[in-house]
């Protein structure tokens, strides 16, 4: 008897503990992005980019575009001789992402604190405080140029942190989530993660990540491997079809104009 | 329409790159300048990487100055013999001036003596030019307006110890193209002195070379313009693999749409340049070089918006 309470009582807390498991399941963060897969052709300008999901009502959201992390490597200009700007050195910038854009419900410092924005690399101010950057002498001098190093980014459309983005309409227990950008054409062909957190009383309560491909397809992706993998032919192919081109002119307007 | 760029990794607009081409490729035409200090700029600042944009634009100047040799040669305006001697010089000066810049660069301050050297340069080129066909043009109009030659005090000219000394040099040779004679090596050492400078530059050396062979050489503006496209073709294939097998920075796609423009640009050059007096084409050089070395003033004198750019380029 004292043996089938207790695989009575084992019983129980399993099964407590399996619907507590599903439960949490059930409330991580569901979310599409179309297309998940972006083909780089030659007519490529960029493309459109929708990401759709679900989160508990009364979470605010977080969606981020990165791509994986590495060293960076920027001319720093300065002035020389007290009047001219030019390039006076070299900034290793680590680790950084080729592409960095933040859509959030709010703004990140008011959603989570300091901890949790350095946990999970969310806002240019944890980017501040995570970037290395050498050589530098001082704190505020790593601060100066790792601003500089947002405002070179944001300038070509790879970074960037919007608030006003992502449209929301809350249904019963559930908040539903969508948000439509402009993905950049600068953004360079390779593999990005797109991050979803969930965030309430300020901490991520859930996140989770899909992938989205930028690939180079057709005419392009063959010019692009002959390029760096047959180096030597890419470039008499290219150099034959200059000549070409200047020598097909040149015959087209001397039959053309009748010049001598 | 835009045109992804395989190796630059950006989109363009199709109308602007032909359009720039085109412009580039008429001054190529008009002068004989192969146009890359114009060229490379612009198109780092369309968004080209300064890597890809420099070695890109070689590959465009390979089809322009094919197109513009092939019309100035059918004028009868390419000095072959001439342009042979300056290119064996420009070759080694070239190799000579890269190991230069390595030199510089390890004693730090590179890119300081580079700047100064490219605006003294341009400013000194330009303002040269622009003074001495202004003054040619006020000379012909007067002629024209019918003072007697007896009128204009004409100095007997007298031969320089200069001009002795070079006349005294070894291997005279006459250039029939151009109507000239002048020592091989004379023709030899100021192909190896624009090498240098424009690989210090990191620029063809067009816009060094045509006033080198129009005051130093004493060649005719037309001639000048045809060799000078005849040798930049050559050192730019030169250079046009050297970057596609060593750097992987030749972008074939952007190369092609600037060539639509560029070879088109250079016979229509070719063209308004046979209908212009030699000394109206070397001012409008003149004035195009002096407006590059003001923009280049500015760029140095003003702070720019963003103090970080991308390696490469100059």
């Amino acid at each position: 008897m004292r043996m089938f309470k207790r695989i009575c009582l084992f019983n129980l807390v399993a099964a407590c503990f399996l619907i507590m498991f599903f439960s949490s399941s059930a409330f991580s963060i569901t979310f599409e992005v179309s297309p998940a897969q972006i083909s780089v052709d030659s007519l490529y300008h960029g493309s459109k980019v929708v990401v759709t999901g679900e989160v508990e009502a009364g979470e605010d959201i977080i969606i981020k575009f990165s791509s994986p992390e590495k060293k960076a490597h920027l001319r720093k200009k300065g002035k020389r001789g007290g009047l001219l700007w030019m390039n006076v050195g070299e900034f290793e910038f680590n680790p950084v992402s080729d592409v960095y854009l933040l859509y959030s419900t709010q703004d990140i410092s008011s959603m989570l604190t300091k901890d949790q924005q350095d946990k999970y690399a969310l806002g240019y101010d944890a980017f501040k405080r995570i970037v290395e950057v050498s050589p530098v002498s001082s704190e505020s001098e790593k601060e100066k140029w790792v601003e500089e190093f947002i405002k070179f980014k944001e300038n070509t459309g790879v970074y960037g942190h919007f608030t006003d983005q992502v449209e929301t309409e809350t249904n019963g227990g559930k908040k539903t989530f969508r948000l439509s950008l402009d993905w950049p054409y600068q953004a360079p062909p390779q593999e990005y993660t797109v991050s979803v957190y969930a965030v309430k009383d300020n901490a991520v309560q859930n996140y989770n990540q899909m992938s989205l491909n930028v690939k180079k397809v057709g005419a392009l992706n063959f010019i692009s491997d002959l390029a760096f993998n047959k180096a030597s032919i890419y470039g008499i192919v290219s150099i034959f079809i200059a000549l070409l081109a200047g020598f097909i002119v040149s015959v087209i307007f001397k039959g053309g104009s009748g010049a001598h | 329409m835009y045109f992804y760029l395989p190796i630059a990794l950006t989109s363009i607009s199709l109308p602007l790159i032909v359009g720039l081409g085109l412009v580039v490729g008429l001054l190529s035409g008009l002068f004989g300048v192969g146009g890359g200090f114009l060229m490379t700029p612009l198109l780092i600042m369309i968004g080209i990487p300064p890597t890809v944009a420099a070695a890109t634009d070689s590959l465009q100047i390979v089809g322009a100055s094919t197109s513009g040799t092939f019309a100035h040669w059918r004028l009868g305006n390419v000095d072959f013999k001439m342009g042979i001697y300056l290119l064996i010089g420009g070759f080694v000066g070239g190799l000579g001036g890269v190991h230069l810049v390595k030199m510089l660069r390890m004693m730090g301050n590179a890119d300081f003596v580079i700047k100064i050297t490219y605006v003294l340069m341009l400013g000194i080129v330009g303002s040269y030019m622009f003074v001495e066909s202004l003054n040619a043009l006020k000379k012909a109009k007067k002629a024209k307006e019918g003072i007697k030659a007896a009128d204009i005090p004409s100095k007997p000219r007298k031969e320089s110890g200069f001009v002795k000394f070079l006349k005294s040099l070894p291997l005279q040779t006459k250039f029939d193209k151009s109507g000239v004679t002048h020592s091989a090596l004379l023709v030899i050492f100021l192909g190896t002195f624009v090498g240098i400078l424009a690989a210090i530059m990191g620029v063809g050396g067009g816009f060094l070379m045509v006033p080198v062979m129009v005051y130093l050489l004493r060649m005719p503006m037309h001639v000048v313009v045809g060799t000078s496209l005849f040798q930049i073709l050559f050192t730019c294939i030169e250079v046009s693999f050297l970057q596609a097998y060593v750097n992987q920075t030749v972008d074939f796609i952007l190369a092609v749409l600037l060539l639509a423009g560029s070879t088109f640009g250079a016979q229509i050059g070719t063209k308004l340049g046979k209908k212009l007096h030699g000394d109206q084409l070397k001012i409008l050089l003149a004035i195009l070089v002096l407006v590059v070395t003001a923009k280049i003033m500015l760029d140095l004198l003003l702070e720019p918006s963003i103090l970080l750019s991308m390696k490469g380029g100059h």
